[in-house]
């Protein structure tokens, strides 16, 4: 399990992280989705160990992660651009890999890599970004660490890679003790491999959830209320993050009990009712919309 | 919570990254040491007819340059360092390299351990085929590989030395560029403000002594400068004879070598402190301390607008202008120092307040110095507070020696001169204060002269001051009235006939008493005869002193007609030899010095102590202060000393000259 308690990272002014406090369950897929700048890859780098929090600290699995390789071992890194020696080749790369990390699996580094089409013996230098991104990944899955942090993984990568990276998560974290962190903002990715989520907006940490939970908990609803006083009525009987109303077709994003929703709109005879599914986009839109990051704000 | 992972490995993997520099080290040392063994051992192979003169020329091979080996061990250093840390610049390689399972210090350590094998392999891989070489032509000895062993123990020593001094400025910066300068500045800052000093000294402070020659007073300053200035004076220190280095040679100082291995370690640790709490974050920043900006800004800038005065007044001789350029050239630096910190020419002004500290504070030196605020000029202690005093003039530090002492400094002479006749030195300090920085008053005739203090709380100070002649030369002949005082400002009375290995005058007519006096010999006086170029420069405003002490009716009141008369005798026969501007070459036989020697220092003893310091020429002499060991001496002589002339004019007549 990963603590985050109480984190503050500041870079000079800016204050980056402020007071963050999560908790990263094993073996769930964790998707840390946040505003640009929201403090995601800063995250990450604390909870490597790379950067040390002005105040507060992480464990993993109790162990505090600050200059301290026991925890390290527990833990891979992949930064948004990887950092590849000169002249490297992917095998050369394995092998730094596996004198750094003790569990590293060679030989799985190459089965994958032949699946992958990567030629171990070509300089890296050569590769392109994408091919790049999946030497970094292979590395990561294959040091065998409880725990892989992922910085945008997944840009650069090709659709059928994109897929080949998410089973590859998928198929480690059924087969053994592991749990992806995974920073991006791209929505649609998280949304499609990770269980859990947590939302990050100017350095704090806005809420971090199961994703079904999420989803059930906030309901995207468009209706047609046959008189105005009572879509008012029902607009402050429901906790609403957002609303918008073109001609007589009201679109409401709240949060609450299903059952309870429905109920309070019947109440009022719609016209027409029905509840939609919702995005994780459109969660993220209404989340981050609640503390102020308003679309409508930065359009002029 | 040690890390499972093994150093040695960790090293080892170090070691791959680094391996190019490794390759590039081995090609330059093979280029440097067995390929010129090989060329030069069998180039000379047929001048070499013996085995012992094998040995010797291969020693030479083998012991390799001991300046230019440094010189590469040093800057091996800087490269190596600045490769194996190079990651700090990038946020991407630091990513990497934080977020492995090892601490920093052992990351640290992997990586220094790295860059010494990379220094060390290929110059023991170069060394042993030296000896390859060298065993081919039966050139090899146990002793030379023993030379072979210090010498790399040296090399190490200077690499790691200037390795850590580099790490220091890595660790202190964010930027390769910013490091560079650090580098820079960690070598030249002391030096560059030495020069800053000397150069204010010059122009401000007219009284010091100490000053004027500064690479021979501040060598140990320097020494001690930066850890590449430290290595090469240690390395001059040690020296190389015979091409031999180390245990057959000359061995380095163990108190120097105890130093060295100090400062290694000191600079080690420090930047081993300094990685650590380095935060990672810093890579790509100018200064990897925030906190240092200011500090290192206001260190550079000030240094930086002093320089800019002093170039103002020697440019145009003005104040005004060195003010103006204290506050242009304060600013610029305060603001070129922001555009590194910041690389955004839009923030140069950013932190203005540095500029206007900069500012103010240059100006206060400048100011303090061209005001003498501290009073250092005008310093007079008063006469119920000291306990002896010392004066001399620039004469003195020219002219005498003392046996067996090497050149004496300013300083070294107002020691020894030191007298508790404090009444009669004070009145020239006090003339000195009084005359200060005008060169002359009115019409009068001047002298340089340096004074000691010495008061009775132990404290010494030392002046140098421009006083009236007159005053000098009378305070001059009360010192030296008191024979034990005459002693010391003319060393040449302590002589003993033993001392002297040889005695030899180059004699102008006109040092000639009789002849000179009696305008016979039709030899215009000529001031260019006289060795007059050889004078220190003082001497210059005295010149005219000399005509009326040379006449043998001023000098030569007190001696016996008997003398006289044999003088005159003895001038008469080689008066025909002395004629036109010829000088009359002398060697005294060595059966004569004691008697030369005598005479002279009659002489000294009875003239007065002005015809002694306005002497135009020099008697020249030859000291013998140990075995095979000498020293040569030139002390005043012209006609007024009739004692010496006499003499020498006599050993002159018997030689047939």
């Amino acid at each position: 399990m990963i603590r985050v308690e109480g984190v503050t990272q500041k870079f000079d002014d800016i204050v980056a992280l402020d007071q963050v406090n999560a908790t990263i369950n094993e073996r769930c897929i964790f998707g840390l989705v946040g505003t640009n700048g929201a403090g995601k890859s800063t995250l990450l780098r604390v909870m490597s160990g790379i950067l040390k929090p002005d105040a507060g600290q992480v464990k993993i699995d109790e162990l505090p992660v600050w200059e301290n390789p026991q925890a390290k071992e527990r833990i891979c890194f992949l930064p948004d651009t990887a950092y590849f020696f000169p002249n490297a080749t992917a095998a050369t790369m394995r092998d730094y890999y596996r004198v750094l990390y003790p569990k590293f699996n060679a030989d799985r580094f190459d089965e994958l890599a032949e699946q992958f089409g990567l030629d171990l013996r070509r300089k890296l230098s050569t590769f392109s970004k994408g091919m790049k991104k999946q030497v970094s990944v292979l590395l990561g899955i294959c040091a065998n660490t409880e725990y892989l942090f992922c910085d945008e993984t997944f840009d650069g990568l090709d659709p059928v890679m994109r897929q080949a990276v998410k089973s590859l998560f998928a198929a480690e974290t059924l087969n053994r003790e592991f749990t992806p962190v995974i920073a991006s903002h791209s929505l649609r990715e998280i949304e499609d491999i990770c269980d859990h989520i947590g939302l990050l907006h100017r350095g704090g940490i806005l809420f971090a959830k199961d994703l079904d939970e999420m989803k059930l908990g906030i309901h995207k609803i468009q209706c047609v209320i046959p008189e105005p006083a009572w879509e008012e009525e029902l607009l402050s009987e429901l906790e609403v993050l957002q609303h918008d109303k073109r001609g007589s077709l009201l679109t409401v994003i709240v949060r609450g009990d299903y059952e309870e929703i429905q109920s309070k709109i019947q109440e009022k005879q719609p016209l027409f009712s029905e509840i939609l599914p919702l995005t994780l986009e459109e969660i993220f839109i209404s989340e981050t919309e609640v503390v102020g990051y308003d679309v409508k704000n930065l359009i002029f | 919570m040690t890390s499972r992972i093994s150093f040695s490995k960790l090293v080892r993997m170090e070691f791959r990254q680094q391996i190019w520099l490794a390759a590039l080290q081995g090609l330059l040392y093979t280029l440097l040491l067995p390929f010129p063994a090989l060329l030069g051992m069998s180039s000379e192979l047929g001048t070499m007819a013996n085995r012992g003169d094998r040995i010797d020329h291969f020693i030479w091979w083998a012991s390799f340059s001991r300046d230019m080996g440094g010189l590469l061990a040093l800057a091996a250093g800087v490269i190596c360092a600045l490769c194996a840390f190079a990651y700090l610049y990038s946020q991407t390689k630091v990513d990497l390299y934080h977020s492995l399972p090892v601490k920093r210090g052992q990351l640290f350590g992997a990586k220094y351990a790295a860059s010494v094998l990379t220094f060390v392999l290929p110059f023991v891989a170069a060394q042993l085929l030296v000896l390859v070489v060298g065993l081919g032509y039966n050139g090899v000895t146990g002793a030379m590989a023993m030379e072979m062993a210090v010498l790399l123990v040296q090399q190490i020593l200077f690499f790691l030395c200037s390795y850590s001094a580099v790490l220091v400025a890595v660790m202190l910066t964010g930027k390769l560029l910013t490091t560079i300068c650090a580098v820079l500045v960690f070598f030249g800052y002391v030096p560059l403000f030495l020069l800053l000093a000397q150069a204010f000294a010059d122009e401000f402070l007219y009284t010091a002594v100490g000053f004027s020659n500064m690479w021979s007073l501040n060598k140990a300053t320097l020494k001690y400068s930066s850890p590449w200035a430290f290595c090469i004076f240690w390395g001059q220190g040690s020296g190389i004879e015979n091409g031999r280095v180390g245990l057959t040679g000359s061995l380095p100082s163990v108190a120097g070598l105890c130093q060295l291995v100090a400062l290694i370690v000191l600079l080690s640790l420090l930047s081993l402190a300094l990685y650590r709490r380095r935060r990672s974050e810093v890579a790509g920043e100018a200064l990897a301390f925030r906190k240092l900006e200011p500090v290192i800004k206001i260190l550079l800038a000030l240094p930086a607008a002093l320089i800019a005065a002093i170039v103002a007044l020697e440019t145009f001789e003005s104040s005004v202008w060195a003010v103006v350029f204290i506050l242009l050239f304060g600013a610029l630096a305060c603001m070129l120092m922001e555009f590194i910190y910041r690389w955004d020419i839009r923030q140069s002004l950013h932190h203005w307040q540095h500029i206007l500290f900069t500012a103010v504070a240059a100006l206060a030196i400048f100011l303090g110095f061209r005001f003498d605020v501290f009073g250092y000029n005008s310093y007079l202690p008063d006469q119920d507070e000291l306990q002896g005093m010392a004066v001399n003039s620039a004469w003195m530090g020219n002219r005498a020696i003392l046996p067996g002492k090497e050149t004496m400094s300013n300083q070294e002479w107002l020691d020894y001169l030191e007298t508790d006749q404090v009444d009669i030195v004070y009145g020239l300090a006090e003339n000195g204060v009084e005359i200060g920085d005008e060169g002359c008053l009115d019409d009068t005739i001047v002298k340089k002269i340096y004074v000691k203090y010495h008061l009775k709380n132990g404290k010494e100070v030392y002046r140098y001051y421009t006083v009236d002649e007159e005053l000098y030369f009378d305070a001059m002949e009360k010192l030296c009235q008191d024979m034990e005082c005459r002693e010391k400002y003319l060393p040449v009375l302590q002589y003993t006939e033993d001392m002297v290995y040889r005695i030899y005058k180059t004699l102008y007519p006109n040092e000639i008493p009789v002849l000179y006096s009696s305008g016979d010999t039709g030899v215009e006086e000529d001031e260019s005869n006289t060795g007059e170029s050889e004078l220190p420069e003082t001497e210059d405003e005295t010149s005219t002193e000399n005509d009326t002490e040379t006449g043998i009716g001023t000098s030569g009141e007190g001696d016996s007609g008997t003398f006289m008369e044999n003088l005159v005798d003895t001038v008469m026969t080689v008066s025909g030899r002395l004629t036109g501007d010829a000088p009359l070459e002398i060697e005294v036989p060595r059966e004569r010095i004691g008697e030369v020697l005598s005479a002279y220092q009659k002489d000294l003893r009875e003239l007065p102590y002005r015809t002694i310091e306005n002497a135009g020429s020099y008697l020249e002499m030859t000291l013998l202060v140990g075995h095979n060991t000498f020293q040569w001496s030139s002390s005043p002589l012209d006609g007024s000393f009739t004692n010496t002339i006499g003499l020498l004019l006599e050993i002159a007549t018997e030689s047939g000259l």
